[in-house]
């Protein structure tokens, strides 16, 4: 069980869809991301980046079949902090 | 970085709604299609059928080798799937709750084929058809509800 701490870097709406989205995975590409969301490259891009700089994902440019592609994770200081964030917003609902 | 939360329970509420579909909507996209996973049900079912039967005839071994092949020829092709369309399932990892499930859903099989085995030796040859068809039930009911190894919720609601 997380310890609840609310966190308001994640809390925004579509910061806390990337770190759900990324919770189950290991890791998704970044238009795969994009299209659950159905937010524009530099909306996702503003996000990822305030998230990345919080160490809380990880992002990382592979080349596949030719094709350069990105790839998002979920770090473990992600990961606790979602959780931690989850935790908190279910103690304020009172689950 | 602010850790205050100041947000009543409404807006909590619609932000664990709102988590709850994000991590549904990643739990699905690992869901096979419903082909693929009557196909892959279908022939762990034969494999275990022919595997109770294996001691029987060498007919029966080479369907059972058949089919536990192709079943891990379409896993191995959906997880290359995935990757191509930008999903990379999570490996097990230490004592988690999908590792545990995974386990037991592993172990549970197991023993299902194993009994019919023994059960089919005995003489009783229906088991291994009953056999079969739990390994069905039991394999296309995990692939659908437990993609992720989580228990995949209707709604996106309360979790």
């Amino acid at each position: 069980m997380s310890k609840a701490c609310f966190d308001s870097l994640i809390h925004a709406h579509n910061r806390l869809q990337i770190c759900a989205l990324l919770h189950p995975v290991s890791e998704l590409e970044f238009s795969v991301v994009k299209a659950q969301l159905e937010v524009s490259d530099s909306v996702l891009s503003k996000h990822v980046k305030a998230l990345e700089q919080a160490n809380y994902i990880s992002v990382a440019k592979r080349a596949s079949l030719s094709r350069p592609r990105t790839w998002l994770s979920l770090t473990e200081l992600g990961e606790t902090a979602y959780l931690g964030h989850v935790a908190a917003l279910k103690e304020i609902v009172g689950l | 970085m602010n850790k205050d939360s100041n947000i009543g329970a409404e807006a909590a509420r619609a932000s664990l709604i709102a988590a709850n579909g994000a991590k549904r909507q990643a739990n699905l996209l690992l869901r096979p299609p419903v082909w693929l996973n009557v196909l892959i049900s279908l022939l762990a079912a034969l494999a275990t059928t022919a595997s109770a039967q294996a001691s029987q005839s060498s007919f029966w071994t080479l369907i059972a080798i058949g089919a536990a092949l192709s079943v891990i020829a379409l896993a191995l092709g959906w997880s290359h799937y995935l990757r191509v369309s930008g999903v990379k399932a999570k490996p097990l990892k230490g004592a988690s709750k999908k590792t545990l499930t995974t386990v037991t859903l592993a172990f549970s099989s197991a023993f299902i084929v194993l009994l019919a085995i023994y059960l089919t030796k005995q003489g009783i040859w229906q088991s291994a058809y009953v056999a079969g068809a739990m390994i069905f039930l039991f394999s296309s009911f995990a692939f659908y509800k437990l993609p992720a190894g989580e228990w995949l919720t209707k709604d996106s609601g309360n979790e």
